[in-house]
């Protein structure tokens, strides 16, 4: 069981529920599915990066842990992927039962010792063949504005590609000097395998975990204009979710809320892409074309306040049904199941509220209560990188 | 048997499901767990059953699984892939809307030699996705096939225009018992009948993935399809015709093609992971050496193209990439070969859609085997096992001209 207040970078805002995590460090909570025909370890760390130069350590690191772990299973009927978002970066083995436990003990150790030199340096070489690619595109520099603000920095003094390539210096030789667990505490671990599972009275007694932290004074948005010439513009909103709002509430805001834009399908719209950060506030990025102008915010504010009210343009119960398909197939594989479980984890929650979460297909939220949470949605950031 | 009772209830109850048999003998009333030493594995079908007059049922059991999966897989009769693949673009069509309102992931293509479909959901939306299959496997309507029927043309006209194209055609050529070149675009009446030969209702399997009773799985998914009935003879399919190949101006391309056996084969799976990575690893100087993936009909043809900048140098690679399938290479990259084979089999299973796929690829009517006898299989493999492939290489290698 991953012990949060241990780690060394406390990088959440992880709830005091009153229940608090229990276990020892490096103990994975197990999660039981007896009909998978599969098993899977998710290994998690947070997604602590506080400045730039963190940030671009935290990629390089991972990068080579992923090839020593990869090596150190390479004959395991194993596969092993990696992903990242504003909350956690998750290595996750993907495994047959029977080598679940040599491949968990593979992870465990490679997580523990000082990577290889030849794999940091590897590492960071890739990094800087992918700076000098994009280090400068429009988007790339969208990204560094709201990454800082993101961090609580002056997002209008986020660096250029030459500072964040420069940024590189040194860094192969910080990857070898610690172990990866020794920089960012042990890490929250998750094993979905076949075995006696929790009673289910257990976990649906529970308070939920609460994602968003207590009401804050209302504050006027923090608004940030690049201007730029290229064709494509990009925009990032965060919204603070309402007081007391569950992760499940706020997991299932965020897919009724990409559910609802998907009804849309606008030839302008390139990019769409949500997710929950650290902080439990939802982040959005689009990316339509020059021409398009402020539209898609202007659509993207509107689909919340259409979320919160009672007979919105598309209605909740219309888009429920595909969220629910959806947040069903994913917590149906080992590795979803794993990877919800740990970032619940990673936001606090003690090992019952973990597996509540990665069982919550079954029980989603009350649309009314769903509503609620829309309605009381407020923007707090929003980064608009081109013409306006 | 629990299996055996519940149907006979059922059968009571709905009225409409008829004396069962197992495949293929006609005994009556056979439906069993495949083993019963198996029980709670879930790479082995909890049952198997099948209807006379009616589809192969096959039902993975799986207690508190939030998702249902449904897949439906026909054989590929006749072996005309352009024909599937409208067939398939229709069915998907015709079933998007309702699978949308629903959310349920919806797929199908052609896939280890049969027509396949499959639509994956929340639990509770059970009766939704089996309507879902109805509408997959409904009768292909005459009109709106023309947007299919275009793009089955741009696809071929777009392999013909690349060397890596041609070779698949050549491929397809290969299994369609031809010498090369491509069938020709099917028409709607062509379709038609490949969805009356393949999707005759006792021709269909369906594979069930869920918390669900036997008997939902009877009475809903037991009647769909086309009538059932013979094939009656053998199906039109018009000769291969051969495409005109421009000429590429700026490099030499050569090319071979081989099937080391049926494609999932656990010894084959364990060779082509071995080529794949032998490939990848060896330098072939002065040349670009890629493995081409044939025709998904099971036979696991394989094919490699070379391009450089004159013959000396293309001729050179192709006889360096064709020794990484020698005894001696093997004896290099098996072991690595074996280990991504069985990774790749994980990760297949680890989804719902890959964990039906896997059902469906390794059920025989005879019974016996499942995706846990091919696990194995992979998982106990010796170096010896895999002569038969050095051996059905050297028969069925050819070098088809695709730089004209």
């Amino acid at each position: 069981m991953a012990v949060v207040a241990a780690c060394a970078v406390p990088p959440l805002d992880a709830q005091d529920t009153g229940l608090g995590p229990s276990g020892a460090p490096d103990a994975p909570l197990v999660i039981a599915r007896d009909w998978l025909p599969v098993a899977s370890v998710t290994m998690a760390f947070p997604a602590s990066a506080r400045t730039q130069r963190e940030d671009l350590l935290t990629r390089a690191s991972d990068r080579a842990l992923l090839a020593a772990i990869r090596e150190a299973t390479a004959d395991e009927p194993a596969r092993i992927t990696y992903d990242r978002d504003a909350t956690a970066r998750y290595f996750v083995a993907t495994v047959a039962p029977g080598a679940l436990e040599s491949v968990l003990d593979a992870m465990r150790r490679v997580s523990q010792s000082v990577l290889p030199p030849r794999l940091a340096g590897d590492a960071v070489s890739a990094m800087r063949g992918d700076l000098s690619f994009r280090a400068d595109l429009p988007r790339s520099r969208f990204d560094r504005v709201l990454d800082a603000q993101l961090r609580g920095e002056d997002g209008a003094l986020a660096g250029d590609g030459a500072a964040e390539a420069a940024e590189l210096e040194g860094l192969a030789t910080d990857i070898g000097a610690t172990a990866p667990a020794d920089r960012w505490g042990p890490p929250a671990w998750v094993v979905v395998e076949d075995g006696e599972a929790i009673p289910s009275e257990e976990t649906t007694a529970l308070p939920s975990l609460v994602a968003t932290g207590s009401a804050t004074s209302p504050s006027p948005p923090l608004r940030t204009q690049v201007p730029s010439d290229a064709v494509t513009r990009w925009a990032g909103s965060v919204f603070r979710f309402p007081p007391e709002t569950t992760l499940v509430e706020a997991s299932f805001v965020r897919l009724l809320l990409e559910e609802s834009l998907a009804h849309h399908q606008d030839p302008a719209l390139f990019e769409f892409d949500t997710e929950i950060d650290a902080r439990g506030r939802l982040v959005v990025r689009l990316s339509t074309s020059a021409g398009a102008s402020a539209g898609w915010e202007a659509r993207l504010d509107d689909a919340i306040v259409q979320l919160g009210s009672d007979g919105g343009v598309v209605r909740l119960d219309q888009l429920l049904p595909p969220v629910r398909s959806r947040w069903s197939r994913e917590l149906a594989a080992a590795s979803g199941a794993g990877r919800a479980a740990a970032e619940a984890l990673l936001r606090g929650a003690t090992e019952l509220q973990a597996v509540a979460f990665a069982n919550s297909a079954g029980s989603p939220p009350a649309a009314e209560r769903l509503r609620a949470v829309a309605r009381g949605m407020t923007l707090v950031i929003r980064v608009v990188y081109g013409s306006n | 048997m629990p299996a055996v009772v519940s149907l006979l209830c059922i059968a009571g109850l709905i009225g409409a499901v008829p004396r069962l048999e197992s495949e293929p003998s006609p005994t009556p009333i056979q439906p069993a767990r495949l083993n019963p030493s198996d029980d709670g594995d879930p790479l082995v079908p909890d049952s198997v059953l099948k209807i006379p007059s009616g589809p192969t049922l096959i039902l993975e059991r799986a207690e508190g699984i939030p998702v249902v999966g449904i897949r439906v897989s026909a054989p590929l009769d006749p072996l005309w892939p352009g024909a599937a693949r409208i067939l398939v673009e229709q069915a998907l069509e015709r079933a998007r809307i309702r699978a949308e309102a629903i959310g349920a992931d919806l797929w199908g293509g052609v896939q280890d030699g049969r027509i396949a479909f499959h639509a994956i959901g929340d639990a509770q939306y059970t009766d939704e996705l089996a309507w879902v299959v109805r509408l997959l496997t409904a009768e292909p309507a005459a009109t709106g096939a023309g947007g299919a029927i275009a793009r089955e043309n741009a696809r071929l006209d777009q392999l013909a225009e690349t060397p890596r194209g041609r070779l698949v055609l050549e491929m397809e050529g290969k299994v369609l018992g031809g010498a090369g070149g491509a069938l020709p675009v099917p028409t709607i009446g062509d379709v038609h009948e490949m969805w009356r030969r393949s999707f005759a209702r006792d021709r269909l399997r369906i594979l069930v993935l869920g918390d669900l009773p036997l008997h939902w799985v009877l009475a809903d998914l037991s009647r769909i399809g086309g009538p059932p009935g013979p094939a009656g003879g053998a199906a039109f399919v018009p000769p291969p015709r051969t495409l005109p190949f421009p000429e590429s101006p700026l490099y030499t391309w050569t090319a071979a093609a081989f099937t080391l056996g049926p494609a999932h084969d656990p010894a084959v799976l364990t060779a082509t992971a071995a080529l794949r990575l032998a490939l990848q690893r060896s330098e072939i100087a002065n040349a670009a050496v890629n493995l081409v993936e044939g025709p998904d009909d099971g036979s696991g043809w394989l094919g490699i193209t070379v391009r450089a900048t004159g013959r000396r140098d293309a001729d050179g690679a192709m006889a360096s990439a064709l020794a990484l399938v020698t005894g001696e290479s093997l004896d290099a990259w098996w072991i690595q070969g074996g280990a991504a084979a069985r990774s790749d089999f994980i990760a297949a299973a680890s989804t719902p859609a890959g964990w039906l796929a896997l059902s469906d690829r390794y059920h025989v009517p005879q019974g016996g085997t499942s995706a846990r006898t091919a696990f194995d299989r992979l998982r106990a493999l010796r170096r010896q096992d895999l002569a038969p492939v050095l051996e059905r290489f050297q028969a069925t290698l050819f070098r088809p001209g695709i730089d004209r």
